[in-house]
């Protein structure tokens, strides 16, 4: 009977646990400034490979990875301070605040103050030409976590700071879960069939950074006293 | 207005006739007393709130009569000696043709202009700590502003300064310090001196914001400058983006005047023939 109790109890704590991993953290929990927990210079896969890049999508990635070795950085338009994009922008190590809003979900990323603002009128947006950051629509699921949907990502930008390559056909599902009030984990789905031979997935882990406030980031001014560009 | 026409590839001709379509027809709305982007797409279903102290939501600057732009505050302002030689001096150069590099055409934030006269619409996001001014659209720029009674005393100066803010009743007072002097005000920059407040106050309706704005900068001005606007609820629109950055075409700076060596462009894309089409050439300080 006590080991029936204790299991029952062992239940219960289990779900209270549950709970405050999500539902119990509220929607509210998701607002703080975030920061990436490890540095994320190239995206793998959930398995740690290489994104499954179609041949010419590949000969394109390793073309920029001769050329960053090569010191040639302009197949990068971070060099100019351009808009990386996304995913980019949410694997630099650099923080970004989320903001959630009736309406709207707002990242404020420090890089250069670009913001994404993912609309949550439950509305089907289509991109009316493709942005840096695209189109975003979010929905909040039962379980508390906020999938976002991002479509119109233009092809200019690379996903991540080792260049690998996209089409404007790129699809981006994040889904966006508190592990705890501390730790933000994203799974991101991406859809690319002119770039992958098939849709892939990738983990990343925030860390609320307590007491952070976003600096006014200017980039060229930046560049201006010898730093890098991002 | 430089910044607009900074698009080279197709896709950028595109967005660049857009840009371009949407200034002249943001002129002409103004001319008729409508200002604003107009080519966003519309996200049906957004209602303006009634409580007066939530502010979230799309709003965009009515016309002011008088005034060709929102931002444009006229040549009558009780400037001071130095401060009116220096927009004096700026409309000269315009007269002649000549483009003054300023921080505003050179892709840095634009502080107080963009508070006092956004011609894209401006998203408020608000939460219980902070309420966020966010224009995404013919300019990016994000303004926080904190609900606190004090700033921090180790404040950073910046191009869009330190702003707190608290309720009076149900008007919002906005209190910002903090400029780097670096910011654009009209036709001439102000001081690190500027000194912004603003009153807000949202209609019964829930449909305008009501603002009144005083800048007080003993540099540039000879006594503190009142201002009145008005902002009125726009419907859900998707929103757009504009990077200043993207395309920093060699063309754009040809004959520009650069008075302050930080805002000499570091990469300068040149129109070439064949693979060399826009090469951007960077030179590191």
């Amino acid at each position: 009977m006590r080991s029936g109790l204790n299991l029952l109890h062992g239940l219960l704590l289990a779900g209270v646990a549950g709970l405050a991993c999500g539902d119990e953290l509220g929607r509210d929990a998701f607002n703080g400034v975030w920061l990436i927990a490890e540095d994320t210079p190239a995206l793998r896969t959930l398995d740690g490979e290489l994104p499954p890049l179609l041949p010419e999508a590949r000969a394109l990635y390793e073309e920029h990875l001769r050329r960053r070795e090569n010191g040639d950085t302009y197949f990068d338009r971070a060099t100019w301070c351009a808009g990386v994009g996304l995913p980019r922008l949410l694997i630099a190590n650099h923080p970004f605040e989320i903001m959630v809003d009736k309406r709207q979900v707002g990242f404020f990323f420090e890089w250069n103050r670009w913001v994404r603002l993912v609309d949550m009128s439950g509305e089907e947006l289509e991109p009316y030409y493709p942005m840096s950051l695209g189109t975003a629509t979010g929905a909040w699921q039962d379980d508390g976590s906020l999938v976002i949907t991002t479509k119109g990502l233009m092809h200019e930008t690379i996903m991540d700071h080792a260049g690998l390559p996209h089409s404007d056909e790129l699809v981006m599902t994040e889904t966006l879960r508190l592990i705890d009030a501390d730790t933000l984990e994203s799974h991101i789905r991406f859809e690319d069939p002119l770039t992958f031979s098939a849709p892939w997935e990738t983990k990343v882990t925030y860390l609320r950074q307590h007491g952070a406030r976003l600096k006014e980031d200017v980039c060229l001014d930046r560049i201006k006293q010898g730093l890098p560009p991002i | 207005m430089t910044y607009t026409f900074m698009q080279t590839n197709a896709r950028g001709a595109a967005r660049a006739a857009l840009a371009c379509a949407c200034l002249l027809a943001s002129v002409e709305l103004a001319a008729q007393g409508d200002f604003g982007m107009s080519a966003a797409p519309p996200i049906p279903g957004y209602e303006p709130s009634t409580d007066p102290r939530d502010f979230s939501g799309l709003w965009r600057s009515k016309p002011v009569p008088g005034s060709f732009l929102p931002f444009v505050l006229g040549g009558d302002l009780p400037f001071t000696d130095s401060a009116k030689a220096r927009v004096e001096y700026a409309q000269r150069m315009a007269a002649e043709g000549t483009q003054l590099a300023t921080p505003h055409i050179m892709c840095r934030p634009t502080g107080v202009n963009q508070a006092i006269g956004p011609i894209a619409p401006v998203y408020v996001l608000q939460n219980d700590e902070k309420m966020v001014f966010i224009v995404t659209d013919e300019i990016r720029d994000i303004r926080q502003v904190y609900f606190a009674d004090e700033h921090p005393e180790d404040l950073e100066p910046s191009y869009g300064g330190h702003s707190i803010a608290r309720w009076e009743g149900n008007t919002l007072l906005v209190d910002t310090i903090g400029y780097n002097g670096r910011g654009v005000l009209d036709n001439a920059v102000h001081s690190t001196q500027m000194h912004m407040t603003q009153r807000i106050t949202k209609s019964a309706d829930g449909r305008t914001l009501h603002i009144e704005i005083t800048l007080n900068d003993p540099v540039t001005f000879t006594r503190p400058v009142t201002l009145e606007r008005e902002w009125a609820w726009v419907n859900g629109q998707q929103p757009l983006e504009f990077d200043c950055e993207e395309n920093p075409r060699e063309d754009n700076f040809a004959g520009m005047v650069f008075e302050e060596e930080y805002l000499r462009p570091v990469c300068i894309q040149y129109e070439g023939e064949g693979e060399e089409l826009s090469r951007v050439v960077c030179e590191q300080p």
